[in-house]
């Protein structure tokens, strides 16, 4: 194996006897950002803490820029941060502490522009973590992060429980962050609206497997709402459409339609109308098949 | 080391407040006495120091422990943690280093000040009371681990808890029977090392479970319980097995596992009692039976060990066919003890003979079937002969002395310890014993015989040795037969009444004579260059010198081949000689330096251990045997000799 | 404030691509005028900044963009001729996209042909409106 970011290969966790997921392969290279989709308790905070040698795989193996999560930890912390899921560091915790604990223990701690960024969102080195909004616990928990001067970056669902302006505001030091170094992201996230224009690469976690794992480009290139004009429309057209790859059966209370994962422009039948999808509506339709089909 | 600091420092900082507030009230103690005025406030002050000291430490141990790891995992913070480049191992050290060392800081901080200032904690009872408190405080490490491990399983909610329940219900019962055993087989003295062991067992144990949790746990509360779960269930087996494996081994040494023979004794022509110290159980004596000559071992019960306590009552009768003793020493109801040694595997019956009170006197009849005490009545006024038969312990008869005579009833001591002194009984046949009896009468002492007659229950009387004087009760000694007594100015017959010996009353240096059979008596003086100065009367040569003074100076005892046995020690040095001193020449021989010698006598010759732990045999022509010869018993270190020494002074007989 | 369309296929890049094609051959991104930076272009329409880069990179390629070392990334002097091949792709893609409306509207070519009239006319009295204003 080598000495990518990230690479898993056959993956499998387990809690007791119930198996969260299996046979996940993952290549993250290196100044790539990858963002991890799928449905709460689908597994993918599993998936980081078993990135991060939190736990045990149940069976392959995972590697973090080529030293293995479980047993080399230490060594592989040592150019990656994490961002945990609602970030919590107790709280009688100041600010401060938490500088000088990682000024202690990480080599490259570079605290250039920390306390001004700090600041400016309205925390100061004496401010106890238990007075800091949720927001701010995320800019501190990223700040430090990125002060670590990691190649890997590792957020879980960094946007979650956001407002608004705090979600901006978190986009725009990751998107600074890309902009000035060669960092290697990984996120977890439901946020596509805010962090869907990041992604390189697309990952969704479902049912125990990884289903999908390539570039966001791809993605939002092979899939298309097709609609029909009328019902014979869409029983003339069945055939083409059964080649793309449909998600359903065509439904719709307006106009009848379906979405397609592997759309050929050339293939399409007259007076289909195919239109883009977002990633949030790839996703959805992808993890969301059960309640289509309980609506249809 | 620079990462093990910046952990070390955070949770310091973390716990600034605690600390802080403890060591505010390290102030307490000299605040005290103005609370309490009516106690010495030096008193108050070391109390308040120490206990709050210790007070302070476990507190602050027991805060700290649940929170080391405990807090941070159940709350989910420990990913932050996990996501530095930080071993295991420094977390591990850092946390629980923190955890652990603070308290003992904080309950020294407490102690110290009022230890080294406080004049009073110079004296010997203080400075004991604050070590005793400090080595508490430095405890304090084994409760943040189990703080720790409490605080974890409790957290966790989870069934896995029930494990260590269970084992260390099943390890105290393990425990539980293995501190009866040992109870109950006169192991006492090991039981505080045994459990220290467990206890130590059971410590490292968590402080090994508090890292594999978080190793292997790491950020999971529930992994983490799992794993403190088992780890702990293991040391509380692991440690109940160690208690049960020493106990089984503790209470059935081998006859090899002797290190040092301290004490031994000829008990019959064929069967020696060797007791001493055993190898890897401090404090406790092992007690054999020895077949001099097949070799074979009996082990006895290590309560039945001989000179335990301060009375030896091991007595044989004649011939050693049997033999009889006390025991267990030291409990609420000692019983006799009755063995039959011509029989291959002699083994100890109790007779349910209890006496309450030690008997002024006490012999076993030839065939060792019927047992004569002289034993003070209840109320103290006269004494009472009774005959029992053997090993029933069923009393045959029960008379009281004569009243007329105020006997000498305090047994005396002389220099071979307590004894049945007060009276000589010696057994006629299995039915008549003859009874010498030392008493105070107006001007002097009298000696009065009698023969009890067992199946009539009626006493004849005897002879009467009247107005005897001696300088002090002390030097009133019978011969062991009683048939002479020695008094200041001669050595008497108490069969016929007649002087048998006219003694000088106005010696000096003079120590004790000690009559023979007979009809001769010892006398010891000393001489003034310190060495011992033996004379046998009656006789007409100058008197003898034994080389040595008479720190070690025991006279053993009188072969039937009319040699005596005798001893003397030597200055800084607790060594003895043995001597030889055959009664027609007088002239004593010089056999050994440094032995121990052992009680009764064979009748053929002395039994000793030398110095190298051997046990050897003199014949009366000086020649010498080794008894035991599988291999040796070391006597250890000079210490343990002088020990030897003084337990020597304290046989009987 | 122009952000990509998350709900349009075409890759990030090449919606940022054809954006600026639109401004250069409208006139309204004249030339030797500079791009803004790749990371502000970023920050501003949310994107990965080597999106945006890849993107500047592609127009560099296609000679819409120049870098000049030291200055940063401006427009190019284009000539006519490819500014106007520019403006007819464009107004061909649109062109496209009506004509794919009328037919699912099933509207001909006439009828749709006097829509065009009657939207040109609307937009022209705007314009005028806004001229002598």
């Amino acid at each position: 194996m080598t000495d990518l970011p990230i690479e898993a290969r056959d993956l499998a966790v387990r809690y007791g006897r119930k198996q969260v997921f299996g046979n996940v392969a993952l290549s993250v290279p290196q100044g790539s950002v990858y963002l991890l989709l799928g449905r709460n308790g689908e597994g993918k905070t599993s998936l980081v803490k078993c990135l991060l040698g939190h736990l045990p795989a149940a069976s392959g193996q995972a590697r973090l820029l080529g030293h293995d999560a479980w047993s080399q930890r230490r060594r592989a912390m040592e150019d990656v941060a994490y961002v945990p899921e609602s970030p919590e560091f107790g709280g009688n915790v100041r600010v401060g502490e938490i500088l000088r604990f990682l000024e202690g223990v990480r080599l490259g701690f570079d605290r250039t522009g920390v306390d001004e960024r700090l600041s400016a969102l309205g925390i100061s080195e004496r401010s106890r973590c238990g007075s800091l909004s949720r927001g701010q616990k995320t800019q501190v928990a990223l700040t430090t992060a990125l002060a670590c001067r990691p190649r890997l970056l590792i957020c879980d669902d960094p946007t979650l429980g956001l407002d608004a302006p705090a979600r901006k505001q978190l986009l725009d030091r990751l998107i600074v962050e890309l902009a000035e170094h060669e960092t290697t992201f990984f996120l977890t996230t439901h946020d596509l609206a805010t962090l869907g224009g990041l992604a390189d690469q697309i990952g969704i976690l479902h049912r125990g497997a990884l289903g999908v794992d390539e570039s966001a480009d791809t993605l939002r290139g092979r899939f298309r709402r097709l609609t029909f004009a009328d019902e014979e429309a869409a029983s003339a057209a069945s055939q083409r459409v059964a080649s793309m790859e449909p998600l359903s059966e065509p439904s719709g209370a307006w106009s009848k339609g379906t979405i397609v994962a592997r759309f050929e422009p050339d293939r399409l039948p007259p007076g289909v109308k195919a239109s883009p999808l977002s990633l949030e509506e790839i996703f959805v339709a992808l993890v969301d098949r059960e309640g289509e089909a309980a609506r249809a | 080391m620079r990462r093990l600091w910046a952990v070390i420092a955070f949770e310091v900082s973390q716990r600034r407040l605690a600390f802080a507030g403890a060591l505010a009230s390290g102030v307490v103690p000299w605040l005290l006495p103005l609370f309490f005025r009516s106690s010495p406030a030096a008193d108050i002050r070391v109390a308040a120091a120490t206990t709050g000291g210790v007070l302070l430490a476990w507190g602050l141990a027991l805060i700290f422990g649940v929170t080391a790891v405990g807090s941070d995992l159940a709350a989910g913070r420990m990913g932050f943690h996990f996501a530095q480049p930080i071993s295991t191992g420094t977390l591990w050290a850092g946390r629980f280093g923190a955890a652990a060392l603070l308290p003992i800081v904080g309950g020294a901080l407490v102690l110290l000040p009022t230890a080294l200032f406080e004049p009073q904690t110079r004296s010997d009872i203080a400075r004991e009371q604050v070590v005793v408190h400090l080595a508490l405080i430095l405890l304090s490490p084994a409760i943040v681990f189990l703080a720790n491990a409490f605080g974890v399983m409790l957290r966790s909610r989870s069934l896995w808890t029930v494990l260590p329940l269970v084992t260390t219900l099943l390890a105290g019962l393990v425990c539980a029977g293995a501190y009866y055993r040992m109870m109950s087989e006169g192991t006492e003295p090991l039981i505080p090392i045994v459990g220290s062991s467990a206890m130590a067992i059971i410590v490292l144990g968590l402080t090994a479970c508090s890292f594999l949790q978080v190793s292997g746990g790491r950020t999971s509360l529930a992994r983490a319980n799992r794993i403190l779960c088992l780890g702990l269930s293991a040391s509380v087996l692991v440690a109940a097995a160690g208690v049960h494996l020493y106990a089984k081994w503790a209470v059935s040494p081998s006859f090899e596992d002797l290190r040092g023979a301290l004490r031994a004794g000829v008990l019959s022509p064929d069967w020696l009692l060797v007791s001493g110290p055993t190898r890897g159980r401090p404090g406790y004596d092992a007690v054999f039976l020895l077949h001099r000559d097949r070799g074979s071992v009996v082990p006895l019960p290590a309560a039945h060990a001989p000179y335990r306590g301060r009375t030896s009552l091991w007595h044989a009768s004649e011939g050693g066919i049997i033999s009889l003793y006390r025991s267990p020493t030291g409990s609420d109801l000692p019983t006799l003890w009755w063995t039959d040694l011509t029989v291959e595997r002699p083994r100890p019956t109790a007779t349910g003979i209890a006496p309450t009170r030690t008997p002024l006197a006490i012999r076993l009849s030839p065939s060792g079937r019927r047992l004569a005490m002289i034993v003070p009545e209840d109320h103290r006024v006269g004494h009472r002969i009774v005959i029992r038969e053997l090993p029933s312990g069923r009393i045959i008869t029960s008379r009281a002395l004569a009243a007329s005579l105020r006997p000498v009833t305090a047994p005396s001591w002389n220099r071979y310890g307590w004894a049945w002194q007060a009276h000589r009984l010696r057994f006629l046949d299995e039915d008549r014993i003859l009874l010498v009896t030392p008493a105070q009468a107006g001007d002097g002492f009298t000696i009065a015989s009698q023969t009890f007659d067992v199946d009539s229950q009626t006493f004849a009387p005897g002879t009467r040795v009247e107005h005897l004087s001696v300088r002090n009760p002390l030097d009133l000694r019978l011969s062991s037969d009683g048939s002479t007594v020695v008094g200041e100015h001669g050595l008497y017959s108490t069969e016929s009444g007649l002087e048998l010996q006219r003694l000088d009353p106005d010696e000096q240096l003079r120590w004790q004579r000690d009559p023979l059979n007979g009809g001769r008596v010892l006398e010891w003086k000393a001489t003034f260059d310190g060495d011992v100065s033996v004379e046998i009367h009656p006789s007409t040569d100058a008197p003898r010198r034994l080389k040595g003074n008479s720190t070690g100076l025991g006279f053993s005892g009188e072969l039937p081949s009319g040699v005596l046995a005798s001893t003397t020690g030597q200055f800084f040095d607790w060594t003895t000689r043995l001597w030889f001193i055959p009664i027609p020449s007088g002239t004593p021989v010089k056999i050994s330096d440094g032995i121990i010698l052992a009680r009764p006598l064979p009748p053929d010759g002395i039994l000793a251990i030398d110095l190298h732990g051997s046990l050897i045999e003199y014949t009366t022509l000086g020649q010498k045997r080794k008894v035991w010869v599988e291999g040796e018993l070391s006597l250890g270190d000079r210490g343990s000799l002088h020990r030897t020494t003084m337990l020597r002074r304290l046989w009987g007989f | 404030m122009w952000k990509p369309d998350p709900a349009d296929a075409r890759p990030i890049w090449k919606q940022i691509g054809d954006y600026v094609r639109l401004l250069v051959a409208s006139g309204r991104l004249a030339a030797d005028t500079a791009v803004p930076s790749v990371r502000h272009s970023a920050r501003e329409m949310g994107v990965n900044p080597a999106t945006v880069a890849k993107a500047y990179q592609k127009l560099v390629d296609a000679g819409v963009l120049e870098v000049r070392r030291g200055e940063g990334t401006f427009v190019r002097r284009l000539p006519d001729a490819e500014v106007n091949a520019l403006r007819n792709a464009l107004l061909e893609s649109a062109a496209v996209n009506f004509v794919e409306k009328a037919a699912t509207l099933e509207i001909g070519a006439d009828e749709a042909q006097s829509a065009i009239a009657v939207a040109w006319s609307r937009l022209n009295l705007s314009t005028t409106e806004a001229e002598n204003d």
